[in-house]
């Protein structure tokens, strides 16, 4: 359904910032010596919903309230389709982490696509949200964490369309610069 | 640039908006969801607040939501203005910065992109032209 894997994880994250989360963390990491795309969503938000088994969120998912767990069941299908492995581990009141690891030369494995813009539209979901992003592509990484930016930073962001505009340029230099600083890295038109 | 430029483009930026902080005039909400997201939401997002800095406008609030119930007509975006509020729909990154530049800017209404209106108002179910059967 989302070609790119960046929508699907904007999907997850929005899902969470619905059910109420105030911090997510996202790691995409790309581990070309061990031919792995790593990935980490996690929120501190209620969980899943009682009685909803994380193996299988559409037949399961209780109730009518919120969505039919589609975002879920989509990662889960990537991780099958491309043989790489899934976990999901949820605990009421104590949040949601969704991790992954797919083989990242595999035929199936769709490109990362527009990491930049899903995080930048994320930071601006919900005023007081945190947002913990890790990025990685072999030895070379980034982090952008609003918690170091000040807890009301992120919510004139989303006020203010010039400081808007910086933060996502700075996300899509800082992206850039990854793919300059690591010769080699897979050319998969990720990012 | 680094963490400690964005810091400082921030004040800079705060100052730029202090005046008017509390008080936007205009508020846009894009459906952020499940559907929304697949059908280029977050690219119609982008060119929103980009066009917004390009005519520069800084008095808009622009928010997201979940599904607004029109997964049919998505992408979808709530306008509302002191003038009223209108809900467009089959939105790309193209009509979405008509709309900044015709109804933000200048008041003046996208009807063909327009799928919903308040209950009450002229022509409140009124489907644009532009809007596939």
């Amino acid at each position: 359904m989302q070609a790119e894997i960046s929508l699907q994880l904007l999907d997850l994250g929005m899902n969470a910032v619905e059910a109420g989360a105030r911090l997510i963390r996202l790691l995409v990491a790309e581990l070309p010596r061990r031919g792995e795309l790593c990935l980490l969503l996690a929120d501190d938000g209620p969980g899943l919903p009682a009685g909803m088994d994380p193996a299988d969120p559409v037949s399961s998912k209780p109730g009518r309230r919120g969505g039919v767990g589609l975002g879920l069941a989509f990662f889960q299908q990537l991780a099958a389709a491309t043989g790489g492995r899934c976990w999901v581990r949820s605990a009421p009141g104590r949040g949601t982490t969704l991790a992954a690891r797919l083989p990242a030369e595999h035929w199936d494995l769709p490109p990362l696509g527009d990491l930049p813009g899903t995080v930048w539209t994320l930071l601006r979901a919900r005023p007081g949200l945190d947002l913990a992003y890790r990025r990685r592509r072999g030895r070379h990484r980034f982090r952008f964490d609003t918690r170091e930016l000040g807890s009301e930073w992120m919510d004139e962001v989303r006020r203010n369309p010039l400081l808007a505009r910086a933060v996502l340029e700075y996300l899509q230099a800082a992206e850039r610069r990854l793919g300059d600083e690591a010769p080699g890295a897979p050319g998969r038109g990720r990012g | 640039m680094k963490i400690e430029d964005l810091k400082r483009l921030r004040e800079s930026a705060r100052r730029r908006i202090e005046p008017r902080e509390g008080e936007h005039a205009v508020r846009v909400v894009l459906s952020m969801s499940t559907v929304g997201i697949a059908a280029g939401a977050r690219d119609v997002l982008r060119a929103v607040v980009d066009e917004l800095e390009r005519q520069e406008i800084d008095d808009v609030d622009v928010s997201l939501s979940g599904s607004m119930g029109c997964d049919n007509d998505e992408v979808v975006m709530r306008v509302q203005t002191p003038a009223g509020e209108v809900t467009y729909g089959h939105l790309d990154p193209e009509r979405a910065r008509q709309i900044v530049q015709d109804h933000i800017r200048d008041g003046r209404k996208v009807e063909r992109y327009i799928i919903a209106r308040p209950i009450g108002t002229q022509a409140d179910t009124g489907r644009g032209a532009g809007t596939p059967a």
